[in-house]
């Protein structure tokens, strides 16, 4: 019940958010041609389309961030108060090191799968390339559910569906990915902290470095394109059906939450969602 | 005019060339030292690419070095690097187009003849990349073939094809072919003119009663299959 009425308590906000936002590409949308295509596209594009693209792009960017932080070697740096003048990059899968003055870089890979390698590196490893595959997948099933793409029109419900499914995909992708990389940085933080408490120098210190930071990044962007595709669609899963602009429609939005409940939760969205993808695959 | 499958397989094929092809840009594996001739087996293997030189041990380690300055480089290095990066920005151009000119997307639905040409246009950006690449490869292959069989190169200095220039005419013939299906959409004159015919009787119906069903319009089936 708590969390029904803080969905109803956030649905203004996203409703003033989407409907600028559209009120922006209605006006870039009239100046191309007057008249009924305006009209039309008025009642094209309400907010869930927006919030689509908005996911989608997140998605897009985490999963290159994930990917990209899977594969490159800086997840752990020396820090500045170590005695080295080169740069000590340390990744999941080898290590490199760059020397300041002639800019010569040179690489070791860490030993075969089957050696001996400390258990964070291992899980780590494992947890980002679950990620990334969740995350890519995520993103390619949701380019399916965009609107804009003509796929199994004959099914009016099942965009919406896609989306969900994508949805919960890059929600779970997030987990692995925060889990890799948090944990990862947190087992840096301790090493490192250990040593400092124990007043020992061993000639080298390591902080984590921007593979870690491009890891949490991705990891974050995963859950809110998840997140904004889950709750947010199924928020504006019955705005789009055409009453969304009519000034009586939003300050229904804009009223308490007793009158909004009607609005909101009534029984026969499934019909108007129908209605809404009939008449957006004809245009 | 070309079909949404045929669209959609060349828009897929030259997505993995543009991959491809950026794949090839980044890997240092342009030439690679030699053992032709005499098999001399050496502790380290060169190999150099368009961006960096690196040396590979025996012991595993890698050492890379970017190329010093950009003016004091080889001709044919300067100009592959110009094209590839030339090929890249076009296949990202022709990504983007190509997606809205598409048969599978909405965007643009109501007028199908602009929406071909738009088609072709990426199909054309893409065979355009698609030739920079070969072009870029092809040349950077000539020189290291030069160089080779040049009896003045000493013979334990001598270089050959590495694995980049192979994805390099891979991704450029993905890149064509797919290319060549896209522009397969472009639409012929009879098409235009009854394009235009449809277009001109289908605007007023769809304005006056926006909830008819899909499956109910004629128009609309044969325009996505």
């Amino acid at each position: 019940m708590t969390s029904q009425t803080l969905l109803l308590r956030l649905q203004p906000v996203c409703i003033v958010l989407t409907a600028t936002l559209s009120f922006v590409q209605l006006s870039i949308s009239d100046c191309k041609r007057k008249g009924n295509f305006t009209r039309l596209m008025a009642r094209r594009l309400p907010g869930r389309y927006l919030l689509q693209y908005v996911a989608c792009f997140f998605a897009f960017f985490s999963a290159g961030f994930l990917i990209a932080a899977t594969w490159t070697d800086c997840w752990m740096v020396n820090a500045d108060d170590s005695l080295e003048v080169s740069t000590k990059c340390r990744g999941l899968w080898w290590e490199c090191v760059t020397n300041v003055f002639d800019g010569i870089q040179t690489c070791d890979e860490y030993d075969s799968i089957f050696a001996e390698h400390p258990l964070k590196l291992v899980l780590t490893r494992a947890m980002m390339i679950t990620a990334d595959i969740l995350a890519g997948f995520g993103f390619a099933f949701l380019l399916l559910g965009l609107d804009c793409v003509k796929f199994l029109t004959d099914e009016p419900t099942i965009k919406l569906r896609i989306c969900l499914v994508s949805g919960v995909t890059l929600l779970i992708a997030g987990f692995p990915g925060l889990i890799g990389s948090v944990w990862y940085a947190l087992g840096v933080y301790v090493e490192r902290s250990s040593l400092v408490f124990h007043n020992v120098f061993l000639g080298i210190q390591y902080k984590f470095g921007w593979s870690c930071w491009l890891g949490m990044a991705g990891s974050l962007g995963c859950f809110l394109s998840g997140a904004v595709l889950t709750c947010c669609m199924y928020l504006f899963r019955d705005v789009g059906s055409g009453r969304f602009y009519s000034p009586n429609s939003l300050r229904k939005m804009y009223s308490p939450a007793g009158t909004t409940v009607a609005n909101t939760y009534y029984p026969s969205s499934q019909t108007a969602t129908a209605k809404m993808y009939a008449m957006d695959t004809r245009v | 005019m070309a079909n949404a499958g045929l669209q959609l397989l060349g828009y897929f094929l030259a997505l993995g060339g543009w991959v491809g092809t950026i794949c090839s840009a980044a890997l240092p594996q342009w030439k690679q030292s030699s053992y032709a001739g005499d098999a001399i087996i050496t502790a380290v293997g060169l190999y150099e690419g368009l961006w960096m030189s690196c040396a590979s041990q025996s012991t595993g380690q890698v050492q890379c070095k970017l190329h010093d300055s950009l003016l004091s480089l080889d001709v044919h290095l300067q100009t592959s690097r110009a094209l590839m990066v030339v090929s890249i920005l076009m296949g990202f151009v022709g990504v983007i187009v190509s997606v809205v000119g598409m048969k599978c997307t909405k965007v643009g639905d109501e007028n199908p003849v602009v929406k071909g040409r738009i088609a072709m246009a990426g199909g054309v950006l893409f065979l355009i990349a698609g030739l920079c690449t070969l072009t870029a490869v092809s040349w950077y292959a000539t020189q290291v073939t030069y160089e080779f069989f040049n009896p003045n190169t000493p013979v334990n200095a001598r270089y050959e094809f590495g694995s980049a220039l192979f994805v390099g005419w891979a991704a450029a013939s993905l890149t064509m072919l797919g290319g060549s299906f896209l522009s397969c959409s472009c639409p012929t004159p009879t098409e235009e003119r009854r394009g235009q015919q449809h277009y001109r009787q289908s605007q007023p119906s769809t304005a006056r009663e926006p909830n008819v069903k899909m499956s109910s319009s004629p128009i609309r089936g044969e325009q996505c299959l």
